[in-house]
């Protein structure tokens, strides 16, 4: 059971409690995905691929639509098997979900007849842990996020941003050591997704998880990362590895260098060229 | 920037939209209390004998100067209607519900019940009072029979629409099956499980009815068709204008809690 109080969440320094030892927090070894093996047109989504993740790094996953970037985070979810190598998070192999990782999917999936606070607390009861100590921190995290006055709308009443603000809220409330991201703000328009990118770099930066973001954006994929995996088209395997050095925090007007800009050219050329 | 209310249609003067909701009122009552006019006039001006059509104020006659039989009549048409569409409600969500779990008693068994669903079921009333006789009994066993039906397969529609990404986001939470059907399922379900009740608590009238017709010695489908033997048809009208009214606030209750859930679902 975790029982933390709200100043010790927002208090707690990078990775306090990850093994340091370890290589890779999140490491994937030679993990493949074949979908409809054994039938006459199998699907191969993800080729043997392998990466690490380091304990408290943000590391996006880059790639075209198709490519099996999501596969490939549901893999290191545990919610999906893959067909030959392994995935283990924090030492243990990930053969099924582990409760101490969040997930943001690319909808809000929020219960459309919960309030907004009662979304965020949602992981308690699901889990079955007690729930009452856990409104007072779901109410500072949409605080945070700038949802307060709106803990008790229902998600209807809310906007697709003011939505996903509630998911981000919901994936940190239970302090996950680890942060799976699904292309979260796809469905946003350009200018709720800066905005998001803003709020969710504030809040990592508060929380500071290990976290794995998926999208297909560049330019998303550098102004939050420290890497970014660019994955090739399908059958999706790793193609570039490239460091992000920017400082933290990081504000929108770092898209303006030329240093930003130079290595969005430098992944869209390897997109571009991506041989099949 | 938060959408709460619906803006009304800028063109649109208060006045209009008022007239607008009366229209949609005051129209369908018009014509109702027309017709009911006409019928009086006609059956005024013709001379109809009452016995082959009374008219609307030969039927209030009657109903008044019945009352107290005609409500002692409704008691256990009304009772069994109302028993016989609660227990196919208790069956068929705990019937859908287990289905939901067991993915092998869903298909050894589901599509039967869609089969039979097919079948006209008011067939099988004489059979129901062969098998638990001619008592109470069996006129709520044929309400629940027939009720049961739309019930079960709007829950089983209700339970398998359940967002996939919520189910997902519960699996990633390690939820329980159990937890994932209290927390989720059973919650997504209630807007399709309300269209299946309000189809339902018409049959189970429809369906107490029917075997009234068939073997009672009590209940407003004895009462009209003692009425039909004894050419009493204005008490006939009289019935059916109580089990109109009585179909009516059935429907209506239903109706009210479908609008809540809706409601608190958001919508």
């Amino acid at each position: 059971m975790i029982t933390v109080s709200a100043e010790t969440l927002a208090a707690s320094p990078a990775s306090a409690s990850i093994a340091p030892q370890a290589a890779g927090y999140v490491v994937v070894e030679g993990v493949r995905k074949i979908y409809n093996a054994g039938s006459r047109q199998p699907v191969e989504a993800v080729a043997p691929t392998s990466f690490t993740v380091k304990a408290g790094e943000f590391v996006s996953l880059l790639g075209p639509s198709g490519c099996g970037k999501s596969t490939l985070l549901m893999m290191v979810a545990g919610l999906d098997a893959p067909s030959q190598g392994t995935v283990s998070v924090a030492g243990r192999a990930m053969t099924s979900p582990r409760a101490e990782t969040g997930i943001m999917f690319q909808d809000p999936t929020l219960l459309p007849w919960k309030t907004a606070i009662e979304n965020v607390v949602f992981p308690f009861r699901a889990m079955n842990r007690p729930v009452a100590l856990a409104f007072d921190r779901a109410g500072a995290l949409l605080d945070q996020v700038g949802l307060h006055g709106f803990h008790h709308h229902k998600p209807r009443q809310l906007s697709g941003g003011m939505r996903q603000r509630v998911a981000i809220c919901r994936a940190l409330v239970y302090e996950p050591d680890l942060l799976l991201m699904d292309e979260p703000f796809s469905a946003l328009d350009a200018i709720t997704r800066d905005e998001m990118n803003l709020v969710l770099m504030k809040m990592w930066q508060e929380h500071r998880r290990t976290a794995l973001f998926v999208t297909h954006s560049i330019r998303e994929a550098v102004y939050l990362s420290d890497r970014v995996l660019v994955m090739s088209r399908r059958p999706g395997r790793i193609i570039e590895d490239v460091r992000i050095p920017f400082a933290r925090p990081r504000g929108l007007e770092i898209g303006e260098t030329v240093e930003f800009n130079e290595i969005c050219g430098h992944l869209r050329s390897k997109i571009e060229h991506v041989p099949h | 920037m938060v959408s709460t209310t619906e803006a009304a249609p800028p063109i649109a003067t208060p006045a209009a939209a008022v007239f607008d909701r009366v229209r949609l009122l005051v129209l369908p009552v018009g014509f109702g209390v027309g017709l009911l006019l006409l019928w009086q006039a006609l059956t005024v001006i013709f001379h109809y004998p009452k016995v082959i059509l009374p008219a609307p104020s030969d039927i209030f006659a009657a109903l008044t100067g019945n009352f107290a039989m005609i409500c002692q009549q409704t008691i256990p048409t009304m009772r069994d209607a109302l028993a016989g569409f609660a227990l196919a409600a208790v069956f068929g969500i705990a019937m859908a519900s287990l289905f939901s779990f067991n993915k092998l008693l869903r298909a050894a068994i589901y599509p039967l019940i869609v089969v039979i669903q097919l079948v006209p079921k008011i067939a099988w009333t004489p059979l129901f009072i062969v098998w638990v006789g001619i008592g109470w009994q069996s006129r709520l066993t044929i309400a629940t029979f027939i009720a049961f039906f739309p019930i079960f397969i709007a829950m089983m529609a209700g339970l398998e629409a359940t967002d996939r990404s919520l189910v997902r986001l519960c699996q990633g939470l390690t939820t329980t099956r159990w937890r994932t059907f209290w927390l989720v399922r059973l919650p997504a379900s209630m807007p399709y499980l309300f269209a299946g009740l309000k189809i339902a608590i018409t049959l189970a009238v429809i369906g107490v009815i029917v075997a009234e017709f068939i073997s009672a010695s009590e209940g407003l489908g004895f009462l009209i068709l003692r009425s039909a033997a004894l050419l009493q048809t204005d008490v006939i009208f009289a019935a059916i204008t109580v089990l109109c009214v009585l179909g009516l606030a059935f429907y209506g209750a239903v109706h009210a809690g479908e609008i809540a859930v809706r409601k608190w679902h958001g919508e």
